[in-house]
């Protein structure tokens, strides 16, 4: 009776820790020769889209395939909807070893999508939805049938006959037709054409709209993290730079424009990072209403020939002016 | 499990008709000379290629990375690759066994009294070569897992003519010497039945061995 009490309740405790966050990582460090991901910890809230931004080889791989415990972290922990994730290798070098983490079936509510097809040229859908079958428990063929029809996807045609958006459309009616809970994809949206992009960001709207699926997703096309995420991290040679709602980073940051003297007026503690070329200075700066109440508006207007202005910004500009601006930190030191 | 077996089957499927072409030469060769060793020696040969030409087509999709974010295991990928070894190099062992009966059977209608002495002789012949292509194949899978296929693939073909030039090597050596190869018939005349379950320790060693190499490997392996 007491044993059954405490199963119970550790139960709740994983429930209620798996309704909070989808995904914990804490210091999650691998190292490669002329690479490190360093550190990196966030979370991933459940029932939120995170955008996962970065320029190409910044380590957005690298993390998802290591909370996936698909690599080998070098340190960290890493839950995923409760669960502890196999991420470091054990005594005798094994990703999997005897009793650490032998059960899997968590990942039946994982749904994986990668930036290629993973499925071989030579299998057709038929064959796919029965491969699905005998690997997930969960696998719904109804629903399967239901995307196919959604995506317009031949039923007979092998994947060496489908399109590369096709292929796509593929990877993410397989990722759905379980019971998946938190969605993952890599840089999955690459390479589609903006049409196809938009109606794959329509199907992620609708998969979380109850409040308990997860997205996590990354991508350098920040355009489509500005369109679906509800928070978005931005990673940089393998350091984790930030980690944002989305409203309010759209809503508060901004974009000073003005010449260099006046740009020495801004408080330094509102400076995020900055470009300058002959004409003037572009500052991305964190709060837009602090610099307006600050003595900055008058102080320029009176040291300045020219008037400044205050842009909103986009994730794109967020992502340029802070990699430029870690860039010449590194630089410095 | 059964996922990944039924996975690399549908792959050999897409080449069913090639398997096929080859299998009724094969056929139409063992009854033209009468000896099914030849047949039987490609289809093993063919058989390691098949298994081979499985992971190749994972290789080239990066399947196994992707399945590992499934309920699948480094464990279970392995497990499947030796359970489709079993069942691609059984299904040679028998389909050139299935070759020998029918010659002999046919040999038995010509020259009846023959007939239990060749039945015989091609049974040692088929478990020698079944047991030696085995132990190649188990050689070659932990390759697949730690170096990756296209390696593996070479490290087969080394095996194989490594083999190849040793019997024949051997053989011509032999032969330049002056030795009498006489005292290979004693091999003959070992009873099958206790050959075969030589032979079949041999196998089940080989396998078993291979098997935790390949688990090891894969368990250390980072697929990308």
């Amino acid at each position: 009776m007491i044993c059954c009490k405490i199963c119970c309740k550790r139960r709740q405790n994983e429930r209620r820790r798996f309704m909070e966050n989808a995904v914990t990582v804490k210091n999650l460090t691998k190292k490669y020769e002329g690479f490190t991901l360093d550190h990196i910890s966030f979370t991933i809230p459940t029932g939120s889209v995170v955008g996962f931004v970065g320029e190409n080889g910044a380590g957005k791989s690298t993390t998802i395939l290591a909370i996936l415990g698909i690599i080998s972290a070098d340190e960290g922990e890493v839950e995923m909807l409760g669960h502890p994730v196999t991420t470091g290798k054990n005594r005798s070098g094994s990703l999997e070893g005897k009793g650490q983490f032998p059960d899997e079936s968590w990942r039946e509510h994982i749904g994986v999508v990668f930036d290629e097809c993973n499925f071989s040229a030579e299998l057709n859908l038929k064959y796919i939805s029965r491969i699905m079958k005998n690997i997930y428990h969960t696998w719904d063929e109804d629903r399967f049938m239901k995307y196919i029809k959604k995506f317009e996807l031949p039923m007979n045609k092998k994947v060496k006959e489908l399109s590369k958006g096709m292929k796509m459309k593929l990877s993410i009616a397989v990722a759905l037709s379980h019971d998946s809970r938190l969605l993952i994809l890599d840089e999955a949206t690459s390479g589609l054409d903006p049409v196809i992009r938009n109606e794959i960001l329509d199907i992620f709207r609708e998969f979380i709209e109850d409040g308990e699926h997860t997205v996590f997703i990354s991508s350098h096309i920040t355009s489509d993290i500005e369109k679906i995420a509800d928070y978005v991290m931005l990673i940089h040679k393998g350091k984790l730079l930030f980690e944002e709602n989305k409203d309010e980073l759209l809503y508060n940051y901004g974009i000073v424009r003005c010449s260099r003297k006046q740009a020495e007026l801004i408080p330094r503690e509102l400076i995020m990072g900055s470009e300058g070329n002959e004409y003037g200075v572009s500052v991305l700066i964190k709060d837009r209403n602090k610099l307006m109440e600050s003595t900055f508006p008058k102080e320029a207007e009176m040291a300045g020939q020219s008037p400044i202005a205050l842009d909103r910004v986009s994730i794109e500009d967020v992502l340029l002016y802070f990699v430029k601006s870690a860039d010449m930190i590194r630089k410095d030191v | 499990m059964k996922g990944l077996v039924l996975k690399d089957l549908y792959y050999l499927k897409g080449f069913a008709r090639q398997y096929i072409l080859i299998l009724l030469f094969m056929a139409v060769w063992s009854f033209m000379v009468k000896n099914s060793s030849f047949a039987i020696t490609y289809l093993l040969v063919m058989g390691n290629t098949m298994m081979l030409s499985t992971a190749s087509m994972d290789e080239a999709v990066s399947f196994n990375k992707y399945a590992l974010t499934m309920p699948v295991s480094r464990k279970m990928l392995v497990q499947s690759k030796y359970i489709l070894m079993g069942v691609i190099e059984t299904a040679a062992l028998l389909i050139g066994l299935m070759f020998g009966v029918l010659i002999e059977l046919s040999t038995f209608q010509i020259n009846g009294s023959a007939r239990w002495i060749q039945t015989d002789f091609e049974w040692t012949g088929i478990i020698t070569l079944f047991a030696l292509f085995l132990v190649i194949s188990c050689a070659t899978l932990p390759a697949v897992f730690k170096l990756g296929v296209e390696k593996a693939r070479h490290i087969y073909l080394i095996l194989v003519m490594g083999l190849a030039v040793l019997v024949f090597g051997g053989l011509k050596l032999f032969e330049m010497a002056g030795i009498s190869l006489d005292f290979l018939e004693h091999f003959y005349e070992i009873p099958s039945g206790k050959l075969t379950v030589v032979f079949l320790a041999v196998c089940v060693a080989a396998v078993a061995i291979s098997y935790r190499v390949s688990l090891r490997m894969a368990r250390s392996k980072e697929w990308k």
